[in-house]
């Protein structure tokens, strides 16, 4: 099946005081139509910064898309002009953030927000359009919707506050829903119901690319997993692989740091030490100060990813079919 | 819980028989001004009666969603707020309505770690400064500041070689170890944990509880363990309190708890974690958001958002009963 998203050799750098820095270096990905891939990794590993990225939201400068291509349904989007381009955003591919508050605009009522989305991309009466919008509040299952258009997003609680982002990135209908960590500001419970929605309203019918440093939260949601460390991909394969069999040392110590449901004081398995700083990463595989089976080819050498398994890849040296030479 | 005697009120205190902390009916109130020209106060009930007992040695994990009032009471504690009701013993003596100067003494003795490490620190000391700034205002510094900052620094696994540098150059795992190694610096009984782990990454998360393990069986620490997160809850608290909207629901020890928990909303915070390689059962619907602290709902808080209300529900409160080794406020239990 042809992939609705291809992701290609994407490079993006960051000029900062101390230097450049390479926040996402030669990621390479794809997603198929309804498919839903989860991106994880830990603060500062550039899964957030592929996600804007794709859609060229990175403000430049100081950011700059260094190299790569994003073949999005027939089109280049690091290549198309901006008019083309803000068509596909918000219409095509939309956009789901961690911060509700932050993302909405606190001046405008949550109705004129939804119904200038709606006749920005298409053509609809004014009353259409809020009718529309409002069917959709419903849909995500805010009370008294038809009054809540008239409320101003600060008014609203967290949880209400992310339905509306949700009714707004879901209710035109786009091929692609990037949300980047929708959750992680909100309470489990809450999460729990917005994952329920987001999976409804999604029938199958939408690719999500979800990024999360939260290992549960991929696993409910996603089909997919893309494992990013230091700005590189260590490892990608479908959810039950990932899950039963991780290859890489890096998502087996994350997988092992997760504190599980205990009964009582319990030492967990860390994964020792820190990411190296974007500034100074080392030659060689980037994860081998932390790494329990580090060896000398390690310190040297870039393991590139391979095959290790059925749509299974991971950049480890411990994987590679020549690992004895 | 076991039972201990009650402490006497004349300030001898012994750790092997009396509680370290005992909190009794506490309760904090913000009053709020609705409006600009509606005069009618509005009345939170952020901490609204709560009551335990923590021995020393041991880890109380108090979870909540947010708004539930456990930072509230952490910080009411702490002396933060000031309190509207109740008593707390700590150490055997009266721990509310201190006087500053009573209150800077007991400081020797209660400490606490924030969820921010970065804001919890002045940005302009450096890291000897900072952890030993509590132990030149006791007179309890061993040695030359540098030689007993370096040991505390090794003991939270610090790199002595930092012990220069300001806060702003430090990841955020080892700002938290900087919190921690202010913390216990002054080797105190009690460490209030607010949210201590929540903003560090997995890998590190581990790391800095692995820590606070570690040098609670070195000098027999006890923490008030205060966050959102069931999982990292029950991998350090021997005991666990669950609180909703201002009121402690159930409480007991952590395998009881997360093994079989009995309040309605026990069971609904624990369904509602994504346990990675875990198919969820399709029967853990979560409904509702929590209401607002300043409304709650009449009767038992939580019956709007309960499976299994019931008529009494809706108008009582259910009171604390004790069931199999646990204290749980529910009617069901009644």
């Amino acid at each position: 099946m042809k992939a609705l998203l291809s992701v290609d050799n994407l490079a993006i750098e960051f000029a900062t005081d101390e230097g450049v820095i390479r926040a996402v270096d030669g990621v390479s990905f794809a997603i198929r139509a309804g498919q839903s891939l989860g991106l994880v990794g830990e603060s500062g590993c550039g899964k957030s910064v592929t996600a804007l990225g794709l859609t060229r939201l990175i403000a430049s400068p100081p950011g700059r898309i260094v190299s790569g291509s994003v073949h999005f349904d027939g089109r280049d989007l690091l290549q198309i002009n901006t008019r083309e381009l803000r068509a596909v955003r918000g219409n095509e591919i939309s956009m789901i953030f961690q911060e509700p508050l932050s993302a909405l605009s606190p001046l405008h009522r949550i109705g004129r927000q939804l119904t200038e989305a709606i006749g920005f991309h298409h053509r609809m009466s004014k009353k259409a359009a809020r009718e529309y919008a409002v069917s959709w509040l419903q849909k995500v299952g805010i009370p008294d919707a038809q009054s809540r258009m008239d409320a101003y997003p600060f008014q609203l609680s967290g949880g209400m506050q992310q339905r509306v982002m949700i009714a707004m990135a879901l209710m035109l209908s786009p091929k692609l829903v990037i949300a980047d960590e929708p959750t992680t500001a909100l309470d489990v419970t809450t999460q729990a119901q917005i994952f329920a929605m987001i999976r409804e309203m999604m029938q199958n019918q939408t690719s999500l690319l979800l990024i999360t440093h939260d290992m549960g939260v991929v696993w409910e949601m996603c089909d997919r997993v893309i494992v990013m460390y230091a700005s590189r991909i260590v490892e990608t394969a479908d959810i039950e692989t990932l899950f039963a069999a991780p290859a890489h040392p890096y998502t087996r110590g994350l997988m092992a740091a997760i504190p599980k449901l205990a009964g009582g004081r319990n030492h967990l398995t860390d994964i020792p030490g820190q990411v190296p700083s974007p500034l100074d990463y080392p030659a060689g595989c980037r994860f081998q100060d932390r790494c329990p089976d580090v060896f000398d080819r390690c310190r040297t050498q870039d393991p590139a990813l391979v095959t290790c398994g059925k749509d299974h890849l991971a950049a480890c040296f411990l994987v590679y079919p020549d690992k004895e030479a | 819980m076991r039972e201990k005697t009650v402490a006497n009120p004349d300030g001898k205190w012994d750790p092997a028989n009396d509680f370290l902390l005992e909190v009794s009916d506490l309760k904090t109130w913000f009053e709020t001004k609705k409006g600009l020209f509606s005069g009618k106060p509005q009345r939170i009930r952020a901490v609204d009666g709560v009551r335990f007992c923590l021995e020393q040695n041991q880890t109380l994990g108090l979870v909540g969603e947010s708004g539930c009032g456990k930072t509230t009471l952490g910080r009411t504690l702490l002396g933060l707020e000031t309190a509207s009701a109740g008593d707390v013993r700590f150490r055997g003596r009266p721990l509310l309505y201190l006087s500053r100067k009573q209150m800077d003494q007991m400081r020797r003795h209660l400490q606490v770690v924030f969820q921010d490490p970065l804001s919890s620190l002045n940005p302009r000391m450096n890291v000897m400064d900072i952890i030993t700034e509590g132990l030149e205002r006791f007179g309890m510094l061993e040695g030359t500041k540098q030689e007993h900052a370096s040991r505390l620094m090794a003991e939270v696994g610090l790199d002595k070689a930092m012990i220069y540098r300001f806060p702003h150059e430090f990841s955020g795992g080892q700002r938290q170890r900087i919190n921690i190694a202010r913390a216990v610096s002054l080797r105190p009984d009690l460490v209030i944990c607010d949210e201590a782990v929540s903003a560090l990454d997995v890998s590190i998360q581990a790391q800095v509880i692995n820590l606070l393990l570690t040098l609670q069986e070195a000098h027999h620490l006890s923490y008030l363990f205060i966050s959102h997160d069931l999982g990292v809850v029950s991998n350090i608290a021997d005991q666990v309190a669950v609180m909703y909207l201002g009121r402690i629901v159930e409480a007991g020890t952590t395998a009881q708890i997360i093994g079989d928990p009995c309040h309605p909303y026990t069971q609904m915070l624990i369904a509602a974690l994504p346990v990675a390689g875990q198919k969820r059962a399709e029967s853990a619907q979560v409904k509702g958001e929590t209401p607002s602290p300043a409304d709650p709902p009449p009767g038992c808080h939580f019956h709007p958002r309960c499976p299994k209300a019931m008529e009494v529900c809706r108008h009582t409160s259910p009171d604390q009963t004790r069931l199999r080794d646990r204290t749980v406020c529910c009617h069901l239990y009644a």
